[in-house]
């Protein structure tokens, strides 16, 4: 793998960067971490996708109605075993299944924040690497005064704004309807709000990178011919940031995962009754004690999934971005 | 009084007579099956005096009690107030009597005995009472008592800029109605005619009023020091109470130490500390590994309790006087129509209920619970019917359903439970609605407010063993006001006021059964309420806290407990 | 030096600010509810319009921001709109809790992380290197309030080794403090790992070994300070992630630090009480972020000239 990425490196000419170098794919899935990572969170993927079909065959239960049988005699969850394999909330619900539909709420959110955060930590890492001056100066104040707030705070304070009112994004005498923003509880607003709160970490490594990238000879090369800047910023920045973009985003998701788990189990996630594994955790709190797996489970399925994501990120940054220290 | 963010509960008889019996089986046996003559004197006299002190010692703890020691509590949210005329819900108001006593008490059972006041007597025609105070109670400062402290005590509960939620209870008392109003700078019927006497008139006789002079509502306050701090008195808590308050940082905790000049027989632990921000599985953590000793339990710590043989002498239950109930605010759409709320009524399955309070609870089908040894025969019943409950949406025009919000309290795991169940039942029926927990202080100002809540679960405790306390505080409509209203469901029905009114004027206390009969099934058939369950409360007490014995309107009685010696 | 520091003290001003900005447009862009929070929703018409005047609530956010700004000149941040308690003395009677479990924090990820990545640095195998890795990552996978329950389940419910809850002087602060460590520890660990193979090839170090001094001192007195300069960098950094662990943490743990009353503000709308504690910590990470800076000036001579 190391001999891939930097023969990668060395045929980088004067035109740009080099084609992607056959069998990056396989170079990828031979290292350890990436497939460690990746196999786990294809795996996750493919059992959240499969969830409702699994639930019509009866593999899986019913994840939202509460299920009488599922609590005993006096009304408190069942144990592990027998139909219900790591045992029942609070409403007589399977864990299991009930972990594996939070899997699509955590991975939906996960992946939609972290496109809304590298959308916006790209655009605003290419533009102040790029231009630098006062320009990068204002930008990265920003970016400072976005991380000197801890992020469950500004997300607690974001979603203190969403209390169901509608945001008006035209002015009055225009009405576009569709401009019309409601600002209620759901999972596009939670995934809007982590975003939010995601970006200014990538911001600064993409800056960085772009900064070192712009003395390359390619782009100087490029520029001495003429090229307008968005040219430079599209054709020959972007795509070789990319690399860093995309370790970035893994590590990121791991990020955007635990961040909902938080605000989930502050009971500001995505509302109820849908099955998010923060609020599983929250919700399994009062049985903590007599049922404790409501606790575990969802923990642990957190915690596996955010180490893939990290797995991931690792392999993918020593596989595309060996050079760049941390 | 209102349901508050932890269940209130009290420790059921104690086993300790019958222990005493099973040791003194086995002891008997050994000495039958022992060959040692010595040993038997020795046994027999151990078994007599365990056989005494068992039947000496049921129902009652077998020890003296004793004095010392701190007792360790925890709260999962800081309580509202504890200033007397504030404390209104089953937690506070147990906290608020260490700091505070007044004319009368309960015994052990529902019987008023004179408390700060050494007797008392009633008029024929039941308008005027009059008490004697004792000599030598003391508020926390040294000063004495004096009947103008509780003619400014109950002044101040009157006084709308207090914005105490006891103040409905005594605009019985002549004058009160011009003094609310502000037309009199005092309340005419409120009389110290020297400093050991207080008589108190009333406009009409008001069977009940003897009971409300016994709430928290009606206890002394040191007019001097309430009149120099203002509404900073909740920082200076003084009262005549056995403890005084020493500390109170806010949100984090309370501390109560002795009152140096209580002289009266209760209090024997020496200090008593609160934590406060301690959820209940935290508590019930704490409680198990001996840091505090005392959790009021939600229904899952308490089956944990309860199945553990080794915990399940920590768990003490209790039947409440008290109802949770739904209620649906009938100045609101679409509560306002009469078949919506019946068909509300028909959509919830009770008999799920009861399971959902952790076993801890039995199904409601009335107002006042049947704990205070209530009947009523000619009550509606709305068994669980969804098509019914369909068909009466239907005809109110609601075919298609409607959208609404249930607001409750989050912090009441048995309140969350029957939430979350309800919600389900009116789904099923057309009715989406969003639940909405609120904490404790939150949910109180905002249902209790005109046109803010829809509807909404909370539960009433008993204030005093009568069914006014559930029934004319909650639904005469001669009642409402704009903010901390009791009749959460602003109903008001001029038939049932009434009723409520005669009933209340009554002083026969069999006479006035069947009139409140009456009004409850009016009541019943107008359906603002869906009453859902009478709550058992579960409470975990350490072994070595003892006079935990249930109280049947106080609930427990913090200054009866005492410690086992370190 | 001085000039330096002036800058840097400009700078660090003005991240505060803008924090104070941004915060502040954020949570009144709330309408409404402000006056009947302050008032309680009994008050009548009256009370409200004095509140309204009292509180400048029908100007427009930048000047109600203008009036915040003299308020805070003065030292006043306001007072609570639930309880009315003045929001300085609440959070500083709350701040020793939350400073000492951070501290308590910090020097344990350092004990931990120092030793372990000095030693795996030192002896390097595969499975040990890639040991450590997993369990860095591992430790950065863990969700704080999820971890926090766990161990007090574990080590403070079932083994007794530690207090449950609530706070009873330092002890207190152990479990909650090793939660908080286990978080950040890992991370630490493979950095300075990572730092100290990289250190250890260095020439420099070369040359001290071949000058024969003892491996111990080559170790500590020569490659660590080297290894540790990134980290120093880091610690100032994750001061905003440790103020977030710690708001779980502390909820978990019944601890009456900051934690507990930014959560609660939050959820209440007590926007002063809110300001307050943003405020504090946004001086927290920007004072961090600032020594840290001007440490790593003063140990990297080659940085002081740059930017």
């Amino acid at each position: 793998m190391d001999a891939v990425a930097t023969d990668t490196g060395a045929r980088a000419t004067a035109h740009g960067p080099p084609a992607p170098a056959p069998g990056l794919a396989a170079a990828l899935w031979r290292h350890r971490l990436v497939r460690a990572g990746g196999g786990i969170v294809i795996l996750f993927t493919l059992l959240a996708l499969a969830a409702p079909l699994l639930t019509r065959w009866h593999v899986l239960h019913e994840p939202i109605r509460q299920d009488l049988n599922g609590l005993d005699n006096d009304g408190m969850p069942r144990p592990p075993g027998g139909a219900y394999l790591l045992g029942t909330d609070s409403l007589g619900r399977d864990v299991l299944s009930r972990v594996i539909y939070g899997t699509r709420v955590s991975l939906a959110v996960g992946t939609a924040a972290m496109l809304t955060a590298t959308v916006i930590g790209l655009a605003i890492g290419l533009v102040s690497g790029f231009y630098g001056g006062k320009l990068d100066l204002g930008l990265m104040r920003f970016t400072d005064i976005n991380l000197s707030v801890p992020a469950v705070l500004l997300a607690i304070a974001f979603a203190g704004l969403m209390d169901g009112k509608t945001l008006h994004l035209h002015p009055a005498w225009l009405h576009w309807p569709f401009l019309d923003v409601q600002l209620k509880r759901g999972v596009v607003s939670i995934f809007l709000i982590i975003g939010l709160v995601c970006w200014p970490g990538m911001v600064r490594v993409i800056r960085a990178q772009v900064l070192s990238l712009k003395e390359r000879e390619f782009v100087l090369a490029s520029r001495a011919l003429g090229a307008s800047d968005a040219r430079l910023i599209f054709r020959h920045l972007l795509p070789n940031v990319l690399p860093t973009v995309i370790v970035l985003a893994a590590m990121t998701t791991a990020n955007t995962i635990l961040l909902e788990a938080g605000l989930g189990y502050l009971g500001i996630g995505v509302p109820p009754p849908a099955p998010t594994w923060g609020s599983m955790i929250a919700d399994g709190q009062p049985y903590f004690i007599s049922a404790p797996m409501i606790v575990i489970v969802p923990g642990v399925a957190v915690v596996l999934t955010v180490l893939a994501f990290n797995l991931l990120g690792q392999g993918l940054q020593e596989v595309l971005d060996p050079n760049r220290t941390r | 009084m209102r349901t508050t963010h932890q269940l209130v509960h009290r420790s059921g008889p104690t086993s300790s007579g019958f222990k005493s019996v099973s040791v003194c089986v086995h002891l008997w046996l050994i000495h039958f099956s022992t060959d040692s003559f010595r040993l038997r004197p020795g046994i027999a006299l151990l078994c007599g005096v365990l056989v005494l002190s068992a039947a000496a010692g049921t129902p009652a703890a077998p020890d003296q009690p004793r004095r010392g020691g701190t007792l360790r509590l925890v709260e999962p949210t800081d309580l509202r107030s504890l200033d007397p005329a504030i404390a209104y819900d089953a937690e506070s108001v147990p906290l608020a009597r260490l700091l505070f006593r007044g004319l009368l008490e309960y015994d052990d059972g529902v019987n008023l005995v004179p408390g700060q006041a050494k007797d008392w007597a009633i008029s024929a025609d039941g308008k005027t009472y009059t008490f004697h105070l004792r000599r030598g109670v003391r508020f926390a400062n040294g000063r004495e008592v004096e009947a103008d402290d509780y003619v400014f005590a109950l002044e101040r509960v009157l006084n709308p800029a207090t914005d105490s939620p006891g103040q409905g209870f005594f605009t019985g008392i002549e004058g009160a109605a011009d003094f609310v109003a502000g037309k009199a700078a005092h309340v005419s019927g409120l009389r110290a005619p020297d400093r050991q006497t207080l008589v108190i008139q009333l406009a009409k006789p008001q069977f009940t009023f003897q009971y409300v002079l016994a709430m928290t509502f009606a206890v002394a306050v040191p007019r001097d020091l309430v009149q120099r701090y203002g509404k900073d008195f909740q920082y200076h808590l003084t009262g005549s109470g056995p403890y005084r308050l020493t500390e109170w940082r806010r949100g984090i905790r309370w501390h109560f130490a002795r009152n140096a000049y209580y002289t009266g027989p209760d209090g024997y632990v020496d200090a008593v500390d609160i934590r406060v921000g301690v959820d209940d599985v935290t508590g019930a953590m704490m409680l198990e590994r001996k840091e505090v000793d005392r959790v009021v339990a939600g229904p899952p710590q308490a089956v944990h309790f309860a199945r553990d043989r080794r915990l399940r002498s920590w768990l003490t239950r209790v039947p409440t006087v008290s109802t949770d109930y739904l209620f649906m605010n009938v100045e609101m759409q679409p509560f306002d129509n009469v078949l919506v709320r019946r068909a509300v009524n028909y959509a919830v399955d009770k008999s799920r209920l009861p399971r959902l309070g952790g076993g801890f609870a039995s199904a409601a089908y009335g107002i006042v619970p049947p704990a205070m040894g209530w009947t009523n025969a000619s009550l509606p019943r709305y068994d669980y019917d969804p098509a019914k409950a369909r068909a009466l949406l239907r005809e109110a025009g609601f075919s298609n359903g409607f959208k609404t919000t249930l607001t409750y309290m989050g912090d009441n795991p048995v309140l969350s439970r029957l939430a979350e169940d309800i919600q389900q039942d009116l789904q099923q029926v057309g009715i989406e609605a969003a639940l909405r927990p609120e904490n404790f202080a939150a949910f109180d100002e905002e249902a209790s407010s005109r046109r803010r809540v829809p509807c909404g679960i909370w539960g009433w405790f008993q204030d005093y063993p009568d069914p006014s306390d559930f029934l004319d505080v909650l639904f005469n409509g001669r009642y409402l006001t704009d903010t901390e209203c009791n009749n959460i469901a602003f109903y008001n029905n001029p038939v049932v006021n009434g009723l409520l009114d005669q009933a209340m004027a009554g002083l026969n206390p069999t006479a006035r059964q069947p009139l409140f009969q009456q009004a409850e099934t009016q009541i019943m058939r107008d359906a603002p309420w869906v009453p859902l369950i009478h709550e058992v409360m579960p409470a975990l007490y350490q072994p070595r806290v003892h006079g935990t014995q249930p109280h049947p309107v106080w609930l427990w009685r913090f200054e009866w407990m005492w410690l086992d010696p370190d | 030096m001085l000039p330096r520091l002036l800058i840097r003290l400009f700078w660090s001003a003005v991240t505060l600010f803008g924090t104070a900005v941004l915060i502040f447009f954020l949570v009144n862009a709330v309408p409404g509810d402000v006056a009947r929070i302050i008032a309680g929703p009994k008050a009548s018409a009256v009370v409200l319009q004095q509140i309204h005047r009292e509180y400048h609530l029908d100007q427009p956010v930048w000047m109600r921001f203008g009036y915040y700004l003299a308020q805070l000149a003065h030292g006043d941040l306001g007072h609570s709109y639930v309880t009315d308690q003045p929001v300085a003395r609440a959070i500083l009677t709350r701040l020793p809790v939350t400073a000492a479990l951070a501290a308590t924090a910090v020097v344990m990820w350092l004990t931990l992380a120092v030793p372990v990545g000095v030693l795996t640095a030192k002896y390097r195998g595969r499975w040990f290197d890639r040991g450590v890795l997993v369990a860095a990552t591992l430790s950065l996978s863990l969700p704080s309030f999820w971890l926090a329950r766990m161990l007090q389940y574990w080590l403070a419910y079932k083994l007794g080794w530690f207090p449950v809850a609530g706070f009873n002087g330092f002890v207190s602060l152990l479990l909650p403090g090793t939660t908080l460590a286990l978080l950040f520890a890992g991370y630490y660990a493979r950095l300075i790992h990572t730092n100290m193979v990289e250190v250890l090839e260095s020439p420099y170090v070369r040359g001290a070994r071949a000058k024969g001094l003892p491996e111990l001192t080559v170790l500590f007195r020569h490659a660590l300070p080297n290894a540790l300069i990134p980290v120093v960098t880091l610690l100032g950094m994750d001061v905003a992630g440790l103020l977030g662990g710690v708001l779980f943490t502390e909820n978990v743990f019944a601890l009456p630090g900051i934690g507990t009353l930014a959560v609660q503000s939050v959820f209440n709308l007590d926007v002063p009480m809110i300001m307050g504690t943003v405020l504090l910590s946004a001086l927290m990470v920007v004072t961090a972020n600032l020594v840290v800076d001007l440490l790593y000036g003063w140990i990297d001579p080659r940085i002081k000239s740059g930017v």
